[in-house]
């Protein structure tokens, strides 16, 4: 099962999209068999004009992401419609050109689409993929949610370890230390998976380790403390692997949004060129 | 059934709520996953935290983790065979067991009051409103420590950035001058060395669909017109087929289509041009060749078609029969030999027409003029006017004369002679040998004299002009005006044949009797080679060009540009 962005309302972006795929390079070739293809011709400057308004109802979709008022459409047809829209512009811009690429800056401004839309790629696939990837990390918790139950945690362990030996104070000082000085990870972590249970192993593992040093006495108190800090240890694993998977399903925006820009601004720079000479 | 679970819930003065649970199977699994038998929410419960087995020892509890988070009786217990009766604790639930029995099994009995609610198993516990536990601790960064939006790393200035970058970057190449990457689609070889200066050929802010005025083109390439037969029309302008820009290497190179938009529909309002057939292939519908009948240089030319027997024909005004100059043992002046049609036709030092055959370099060596027997070696020159040709031989015969009468002449006081008195005998000797060479030259042709030496090859007038003697009319050679271009609307290169044979296109030549006959070949003839596809080139190009070049202007010496200049801007 697929998201409904790909399918939305039985799938008519993908036919549109086909459709126009299709009928784009009929026109083409038949373009092509009566002069050379170029972007200065009218078939190619019509390419252009079509190429130009797909990217602007494309970046549209940055405006009616945000326009919760609207009633154009629903946001889920704007993206598939996006998705799809952006494919076919992939086809569009070599129509206009005629195929004809160089080192100028007509070609930097396709380049910049192809990122664009590599990029948006990239995103779909995340998409796509990374929800069903979170459910396995305590779906019933967001990170909000997940850090307040650290919180409480932190808090029983504060009051367990009130009346307990050294230790247990220390433990808990440095649980409490490193959720407030945690340094900022979030790029870092993008690339390195986090494996709550290798994470888990090894500190129970410190904790097993530690048991030798508590007296008999305390011993009950300390299995109980230390199922705290397993259960805190847990928690931030997930909240790690959490954030790092809603971190990638923003992190290609980073290269989405930033090069569609400098493409609109290239695109500005070749309508400038070709319109002067 | 080997387990019971018996969970009591205390719910105020309403009384307690009992549920029990009956399980079969002889694994009990504890924890705090849903997969559970008994499934506890509480943070210090773990996922799988232990099992109770009914094995042949007895109820056997094991504790999952590897820290004993398990105890039973007040005794953490890692792996325990249970006794008949006791208590469990597992986080904040204490649990009470009783053995099986003869009449009861192995029950598990726990208090859920003011513990997670049974309802909802997947909700956490709630956090009371109003207690401490609501306030968020701001300096918690656990969750901020994982953005990625920073303070200044976001998406818009980063977007900012990449935008200054490209607008900034094509700013600063157009300053460094390199406007090359401003220029849409690759230009041509040999306008590279000037692709920075686009003011060269530009002119701004040009309207849309026009192209580099002609003007411009010009004052680098002189564009000859096409041939003088056009008669429609405004020229297409030079930017019109030749387009930059559009990834042509050589800009010469024009495709067919270029030729056939005007060819493929020729309108000719010029009724002098009887024949403008439409072309859009030298395959499918190229006309026979036609050549021109008319004399080189009139306008408009007359032309006649390869195919049309009856106008075409070669007027030149000379007789030659190739068949009998190829035959073999043709006599020679060294006896008898095989002529081929290099003993006559060379190519010109470019190769790729043929000379013109002139008699001083292919005919003489074997039709020498000489006139007399009494005269061995004397011939008469070539090529002259009549009256010269008659005071050559006036001037020949008369140093014979002298030479043969020389003892009886007498030198005379003057050569004048007096209007009215008789011709003295010499001259009237001289007169008549001269009259009677001049005869025989373009008398009939005979093998064994040397008669019809000149109506061999040539037409004969008889004019009216006078010889120098007065005493007769000079006979006068038809000027021959033999064609030395057939096809002047088409180039032809033979130097790029040069594996064939003469005859393999000229194949009527060895046939040819009469000088009439044209013995070019047709174009079926070349489609031998030149087909599509897969045979030779059949682009009009290849034979055929727009620029008139004989109309090429020359250039003026004081024109033109310094290499700095040319390569300004580059």
């Amino acid at each position: 099962m697929h998201g409904t962005l790909l399918t939305y309302g039985n799938k008519r972006y993908l036919w549109a999209a086909t459709i126009g795929a299709v009928a784009l390079l009929l026109s083409y070739f038949y373009y092509a068999s009566t002069t050379v293809p170029s972007g200065s011709t009218v078939w190619g400057l019509a390419y252009g004009w079509i190429g130009l308004l797909a990217i602007l109802m494309l970046m549209f979709l940055g405006i009616r992401k945000r326009w919760y008022f609207s009633r154009l459409g629903t946001l889920q047809g704007w993206t598939s419609a996006h998705v799809y829209l952006g494919l076919l512009t992939l086809l569009i811009i070599p129509l206009h050109a005629g195929f004809h690429f160089g080192w100028d800056v007509h070609t930097l401004a396709y380049l910049l689409l192809v990122i664009v839309i590599l990029s948006g790629m990239v995103g779909l696939f995340l998409y796509l993929t990374v929800p069903t990837i979170l459910t396995t990390y305590e779906s019933n918790m967001l990170p909000d949610k997940l850090e307040a139950e650290i919180h409480e945690i932190l808090k029983e362990m504060k009051q367990l370890a009130a009346d307990k030996p050294g230790l247990f104070q220390r433990l808990y000082q440095e649980e409490d230390h490193r959720c407030r000085e945690l340094e900022a990870q979030g790029w870092r972590t993008l690339f390195t998976p986090v494996n709550p249970h290798a994470i888990l192993a090894q500190r129970t593992h410190d904790l097993h380790n530690l048991l030798a040093r508590i007296p008999t006495s305390d011993q009950e108190g300390f299995s109980q403390f230390a199922g705290l800090i397993l259960r805190k240890t847990e928690l931030e694993a997930y909240l790690a692997a959490q954030m790092r998977l809603k971190n990638g399903l923003e992190a290609w925006l980073y290269v989405h949004v930033p090069a569609s820009f400098a493409m609109l601004a290239a695109v500005g720079v070749h309508l400038v060129t070709v319109l002067y000479y | 059934m080997p387990f019971t679970i018996i969970a009591k819930e205390r719910l105020g003065p309403a009384g307690e709520k009992i549920t029990t649970t009956q399980l079969s199977g002889t694994t009990l699994r504890i924890g705090r996953g849903t997969d559970n038998d008994l499934h506890l929410n509480d943070h210090s419960v773990q996922y799988h935290h232990a099992v109770i087995q009914q094995e042949d020892a007895g109820y056997v509890l094991r504790d999952l983790n590897v820290l004993s988070l398990t105890s039973v009786n007040d005794m953490p217990v890692k792996e325990m065979v249970l006794p008949e009766a006791g208590t469990i604790r597992i986080g904040p639930y204490t649990f009470r067991f009783a053995g099986p029995t003869a009449t009861s099994p192995f029950t598990i009995e726990y208090d859920l009051t003011g513990l997670s609610p049974e309802a909802s198993p997947e909700t956490p516990a709630p956090i009371p409103a109003g207690s401490e536990a609501t306030t968020r601790d701001e300096k918690f960064r656990l969750v901020a420590a994982y953005k990625l939006q920073g303070r200044y790393l976001t998406k818009t200035t980063i977007a900012v950035l990449a935008v200054f970058m490209v607008l900034g970057g094509s700013a600063l190449v157009y300053a460094l001058g390199k406007h090359l990457i401003f220029m849409p689609g690759t230009i041509s070889v040999k306008h590279r060395l000037f692709a920075n200066d686009c003011a060269r050929c530009h002119a701004a802010w040009k309207p849309i669909f026009t192209v580099v005025p002609d003007k411009t083109c010009l004052s680098c390439h002189s564009g000859p017109p096409h041939f003088s037969e056009r008669a429609f029309g405004p020229a297409p302008q030079c930017a019109g087929c030749h387009a930059e820009h559009k990834g042509r290497a050589v800009l010469a190179a024009l495709p067919d289509s270029t030729c056939i938009q005007c060819h493929g529909d020729l309108k000719v309002k010029d009724a002098r041009i009887p024949i403008a057939p439409t072309v859009h292939s030298f395959m499918d519908d190229h006309p026979e060749f036609a050549i021109t009948v008319s004399p080189l240089g009139q306008h408009p030319a007359q032309r006649a078609r390869l195919n049309d027997a009856e106008r075409v024909a070669d007027t030149a005004a000379i007789k030659l029969d190739h068949k009998l100059h190829l035959k073999s043992n043709l006599m020679g002046p060294g006896g008898p030999e095989q002529l081929s049609c290099a003993s006559c036709h060379q190519a010109d030092p470019q190769g790729a027409y043929m000379r013109p055959v002139t008699y001083e370099k292919d005919c003489m060596r074997c039709h020498l003029l000489d006139f007399d027997e009494r005269l061995p070696g004397k011939t008469i020159p070539h090529g002259q006017t009549p009256e010269e040709v008659d005071r050559f031989l006036r001037a020949t015969y008369a140093e014979y004369y002298l030479l043969q009468h020389q003892p009886e002449l007498k030198p005379s006081g003057t050569t004048r002679r007096l209007p009215g008195a008789p011709r003295p005998k010499e001259e009237i000797r001289i007169n008549g040998m001269v009259e009677e060479a001049e005869r025989l030259l373009v008398g009939p042709p005979g093998s064994k004299t040397k008669k019809g030496k000149c109506v061999l090859c040539h037409m004969v007038e008889h004019t009216g002009i006078a010889s120098q003697s007065d005493l007769h009319k000079l006979p006068m050679i038809v000027k021959t005006a033999m064609p030395e271009r057939w096809l002047p609307y088409s180039y032809f290169d033979h130097k790029a044949h040069l594996m064939l044979q003469c005859v393999a296109c000229h194949e009527a030549a060895p046939r040819s009797e009469r000088t009439r006959d044209v013995l070019l070949p047709n174009i079926a003839s070349c489609r031998n080679c030149h087909f599509e596809p897969g045979g030779a080139r059949t682009q009009c190009l290849t034979c055929h060009a727009y620029h008139d070049k004989s109309q090429e202007a020359q250039k003026r010496t004081d024109q033109g540009y310094s290499i700095e200049q040319f390569r300004e801007a580059h």
